[in-house]
């Protein structure tokens, strides 16, 4: 059995709306071994970004506990989140966030040299490696505004994973793709689980959830459902 | 820095600067505007003082200066010279004339001088300007009175009229420039002098002491006043402020000088606070407007650290491109306005050059303080969480007040609902944009209060306090019989004769300054004090006093003391005709500048009784009905000829009427009120900059609303008017900030003004530059939104609508 690499234990999370507020998760507990392929699904405002946000430290809980790694995330300080994220965790955003005015390949490459991961000449080979991985290299000295919407999710792909990180989340990380490009992605996600990375998408798609190992599925801030197949 | 350049992160910043040109454009003017109009206004601060300095250094001026009569010959010229605590003697014949260029034009008061020798100059040195010195028929002019070499002039001396040819322009330092209202004087030569006037003798005499302290020369002078006296000869002080004793560092234009650097002083600060204040509200808007990228790099492991260094050094370009553009643009304006201003002084402005030290200042406003001010913005946009910058879940805002209010009036046009709520939108921006368009606002209107200040007490103040037109002094003291047979000429109503005398004042701790006593009759007709503080003489007064302000505050004198008034003896005997106790009963305001004002009012019959001359007096105020400025220059003219058929000899000055010492005075503060003027314009173009960049800004963080509005079928005309309505409303809300602030910090300016140059004040608010303001922040409201407007039209909805 692999050791456990997101532990979440009864996480809470209100928003103040007002003079009131909102629990937007509930109590929400479940872990996620290494190497598995975990799929969070559910309907719009179910709660699912947040919890991703969560997981990336990208937010805080109200209440609970949330490790991922070895590290308990509300106990660490936003500087301490941004160096943690640079080596243990990839993450792809719903709307990309590349930054505007890095090239394709410049995006890729900046992860690795925030983290000073790799020499210079092995950057180089690595960014063209990660945007061959996702069919980009053509477009690697494009800025982000000149590629499509697919494209720009194919590239903060790559990014995700410019410095080999054990875990990758991703929110809607084909939503923007056509058919094709999609499957391609999937492959490059089963590829790194196949790796022995963790993947942890957040989805609202069934057919794409139904494809990975495990999927969580939340209703009104609450897990409904927690199922784990065998064929991932 | 290798967080920066040493990484891809170099790119982002050439995609910051280049790819959005315009921000880096409005960054860059942003920066540089500030630090042009400090460095300007330093420099030429500095170049102004430089080349009066230089002016002054050379002039050789003496310390003591005396008029005597009758005037001395050689022979004194050499014992003076023979003194031990004299270092240098020279002196000058001096004549009141008047002349006129041609016949068809009227005659104009000018002094006739000659030096013995304009080779061997000692002191108050004479400059050659152009041509020759003169010689024979030949005369020498002035500088800049619109007399040429070869021209022919027209003089009358003694009821002779003379046609003279000029043959040379002098510079002279010590001479009131024509640009402030001088006369014109005419060189001949010693011998000529003679010939013209009938007089042999030099009536001016200066002196030079060494190591020279007022009490040293005073002690000098006193011993030389006896001395002379002795030999027969009268002495009357004839330093500009009729005070014998002159300070020889100390130029005629100091103090005008003086405030003219005070108001530079004061207008860089206000350029300065205004240049960080757009510095930080820019640095601000561009961190505001990055948000999401800086989430994004957190994002992906950027530390606090490296993307303070990213926005540090993005800001440092700023500063950089905003020296190379301003540093050589504000020498050259240095250096244009130096010369205006040295021009108007009627001085020489010296070469072309670069004052360092305002250059370091500017260098360090562009690329320091930027940096400096940046942080603030940038360590807070580094501390921004993730979740702040770029996510999008979760609850939307629920409106402030004042969209909520604005919601409730269904009867207001969306658009003009859209434009309020956006100018109110950040609460901290709005703070901002008002410090600099309202500070614009209020400088500009307590500039115009301040000159309209300084006009009015030249102007209506001195009318007022100086009801009768015409004022005219005598040469000697003239019996009150033959003064007033003036009154039965026509065109006068009614004459009021004054004693004037050069009197020596000392106060309780010693201090003592030479002053003008004006003996008045009580109740006076002629003079309407504006009283400061105590009360107006009274006609049962005697031994009481009133001062002017400047004077006062000078010498630290209230109301209730007593000062100790020595008036020279006139029979040469002693020196003190009188030395006694007085007691300073008011202070009163008079609209001269320092140099005139050291003077005082006194009973007249006490005073004449002191000085020991009889009923003789020497000052005559004559009263004309409803005079205007030319027809009582002419009732002047007629009352001199009236008095020269009576063998009463007058001074000659450009200042008879009341209205000529007001343009003279008016005159004298026009430097100021000119560089007032083109300071509240730099104001007005600080404040529109300004303006421009708030709705710039706002046009890009609002780029994504826009495309909305447009993808729902707002015209441009529609996106237009949002953005006018809401110029026009910061306009309007800057005329507010001027409303409430103006009128403090315009006395405040007037008063820090009036006590460097030493006037006297009453403030005057300027309600037309309220008024100004409010169509120039209309203006500047609709024009610094037309840009930013277009540019909300021009752009393509699909990418309005894809903006991050």
């Amino acid at each position: 059995m692999s050791e456990i690499v997101i532990d979440v234990q009864n996480v809470v999370k209100r928003f103040p709306v007002g003079d009131r507020e909102i629990t937007v998760l509930k109590g929400i507990t479940f872990q996620v071994r290494a190497g598995e392929f975990v799929a969070i699904v559910g309907q719009s405002g179910s709660g699912k970004s947040t919890l991703l946000n969560m997981l990336t430290g990208v937010d805080r809980p109200s209440s609970g506990m949330v490790r991922v790694g070895q590290q308990l995330l509300p106990n660490l300080s936003e500087n301490e989140l941004a160096l943690w994220r640079r080596h243990e965790v990839g993450i792809i955003f719903q709307f990309f966030n590349l930054v505007p005015g890095l090239t394709l390949a410049q995006n890729v490459r900046l992860p690795m040299e925030l983290a000073g991961k790799y020499t210079p000449a092995e950057r180089s080979q690595r960014v063209m490696q990660l945007l061959e991985q996702v069919d980009l290299a053509d477009r690697a000295d494009w800025l982000p505004s000149r590629v499509s919407g697919g494209d720009q999710q194919r590239a903060a792909i790559a990014r995700a994973d410019a410095n080999q990180p054990p875990i990758i989340f991703g929110d809607e990380p084909t939503g923007r793709q056509d058919p094709r490009s999609a499957e391609a992605c999937f492959a490059l996600f089963q590829r790194w689980v196949a790796a022995g990375k963790t993947v942890l998408l957040v989805t609202h798609s069934r057919e794409l959830a139904a494809r990975t190992g495990r999927t969580i599925e939340i209703a009104d801030g609450r897990i409904v459902r927690d199922e784990v197949r065998s064929h991932a | 820095m290798r967080d920066v350049f040493g990484t891809v992160l170099r790119y982002k910043l050439w995609f910051d600067l280049w790819g959005a040109r315009q921000r880096t454009l409005q960054a860059v003017l942003t920066i540089a505007i500030g630090a042009f109009a400090v460095g300007t206004i330093l420099g030429a601060k500095q170049g102004v003082t430089i080349d009066t300095k230089a002016a002054w250094s050379t002039v050789e001026a003496p310390s003591i200066l005396l008029r005597v009569n009758p005037p001395a010959d050689d022979q004194l010229l050499e014992a003076l010279r023979n003194r031990p605590e004299l270092l240098k003697v020279d002196a000058q014949m001096e004549q009141a004339i008047v002349w006129r260029p041609s016949p068809d034009e009227p005659w104009q008061p000018a002094t006739l001088i000659a030096r013995d020798d304009y080779e061997q100059q000692e002191l108050n040195l004479l400059l050659l300007e152009e041509g020759e010195w003169p010689f024979g028929r030949s005369v020498a002019v002035e500088r800049r009175f619109g007399v040429e070499v070869g021209d022919r002039l027209e003089l009358q001396i003694n009821d002779r009229r003379i046609e003279v040819p000029v043959g040379g322009t002098i510079y002279n330092r010590v001479a009131m420039a024509a640009s402030l209202g001088g006369d014109l004087v005419v060189y001949t030569t010693r011998e000529r002098f003679s010939k013209m006037t009938g007089q042999t003798g030099f009536s001016t005499i200066f002196a030079a002491v060494d190591n020279y302290s007022f009490e040293t020369a005073t002690q000098i002078y006193s011993k030389l006043y006896n001395d002379l006296s002795e030999q027969g000869f009268s002495l009357l002080p004839a330093a500009f402020d009729r005070s014998p004793v002159v300070d020889p560092q100390r130029a005629w234009f100091e103090e005008l000088i003086t405030g003219i650097g005070l108001v530079m002083q004061v207008v860089s600060a206000i350029a300065m606070g205004l240049s960080l204040l757009l510095i930080y509200t820019t640095v601000t808007a561009i961190i505001t407007q990055q948000t999401a990228q800086i989430g994004e790099l957190k994002a992906i492991g950027a530390s606090s650290r490296q993307i303070v260094y990213v926005y540090l050094c993005l800001v440092a370009a700023y500063g950089l491109m905003a020296a190379l553009i301003s540093a050589p643009l504000s020498v050259i304006g240095a250096n244009l306005l130096r010369i205006v201003l040295i021009t108007r002084l009627g001085l020489d402005a010296g070469p072309p050059h670069i004052s360092w030290g305002p250059l370091a200042i500017q260098l360090a406003l562009c690329i320091f303080a930027p940096i400096l001010i940046a942080l603030f913005p940038i360590l807070r946009g580094a501390r921004i969480t993730v979740r702040e910058a770029i996510s999008f879940y979760g609850l939307s805002s629920t409106g402030n007040r004042i969209d909520i209010v604005l919601a409730r009036l269904v009867w207001l046009s969306r658009v003009v609902s859209m434009a309020i709520s956006n100018a109110f939108r950040n609460p901290s921006r709005l703070v901002l944009t008002q410090l600099a368009l309202g500070g614009a606002g209020v400088t500009l209107v307590a500039v115009l209060s301040t000159q309209a200040t300084l006009y009015y007490t030249s102007g209506d103040l001195m009318h007022s306090i100086y009801p009768f037109e015409v004022q005219l002094d005598t040469k000697r003291p003239v019996s009150l019989a033959q003064l007033s047979k003036a009154a039965d000429l026509p065109g006068v109503e009614r004459i009021e004769v004054w004693q004037t005398l050069s009197v020596v004042l000392e106060t309780a701790d010693g201090h003592s300054r030479a002053l003008q006593l004006n003996g008045v009759p009580l109740p006076s007709q002629a003079y309407r004090p504006q009283l400061y503080a105590g009360r107006w003489l009274q006609a049962d007064d005697t031994y009481a006093l009133t001062l002017v302000e400047s004077l006062a505050t000078q010498l630290n004198i209230e109301v209730g003391d007593k000062v100790k008034i020595a008036i020279p003896s006139r029979d040469g005997r002693t020196v003190w005709a009188s030395e006694r106790e007085w007691e300073v009963v008011g202070i009163v305001l008079e609209p001269y500048l320092r140099n005139l004002s050291r003077f005082g009012f006194a009973p007249r019959d006490t005073l004449i009784e002191e000085a020991q001359f009889g009923q003789r007096f020497t000052r005559v105020q004559i009263q004309i009905p409803a005079a205007t400025g030319q027809n009582a220059a002419q009732i002047a003219s007629a009352l001199r000829d009236f008095y020269d058929r009576q063998g009463v000899e007058m001074y000659t000055t450009m200042n008879d009427t009341v209205a000529e010492r007001s343009e003279m005075e008016a005159s004298n503060l026009d430097v100021i009120a000119m560089l007032l003027l083109a300071i509240a314009v730099i104001m007005a173009a600080v404040g529109g900059v300004a303006l421009s960049g708030v709705l710039q800004i706002s046009v890009l963080e609002r780029r994504r609303e826009i495309g909305v509005l447009r993808a729902i079928g707002a015209t441009p005309r529609v996106v237009r008017s949002l953005f006018v309505i809401e110029g026009l409303i910061l306009g309007w809300l800057s005329w507010l900030v001027a409303l409430a602030l103006s009128y403090p910090v315009g006395l405040l300016l007037s008063r820090m003004l009036a006590s460097t140059i030493g006037i006297s004040i009453v403030y005057q608010y300027s309600w037309g530059g309220l008024l100004f303001w409010f169509v120039l922040a209309s203006v500047i409201g609709v024009c610094a939104s037309l840009a930013p407007a277009q540019r909300a039209i021009n752009a393509n909805v699909q990418e309005s609508l894809a903006y991050e």
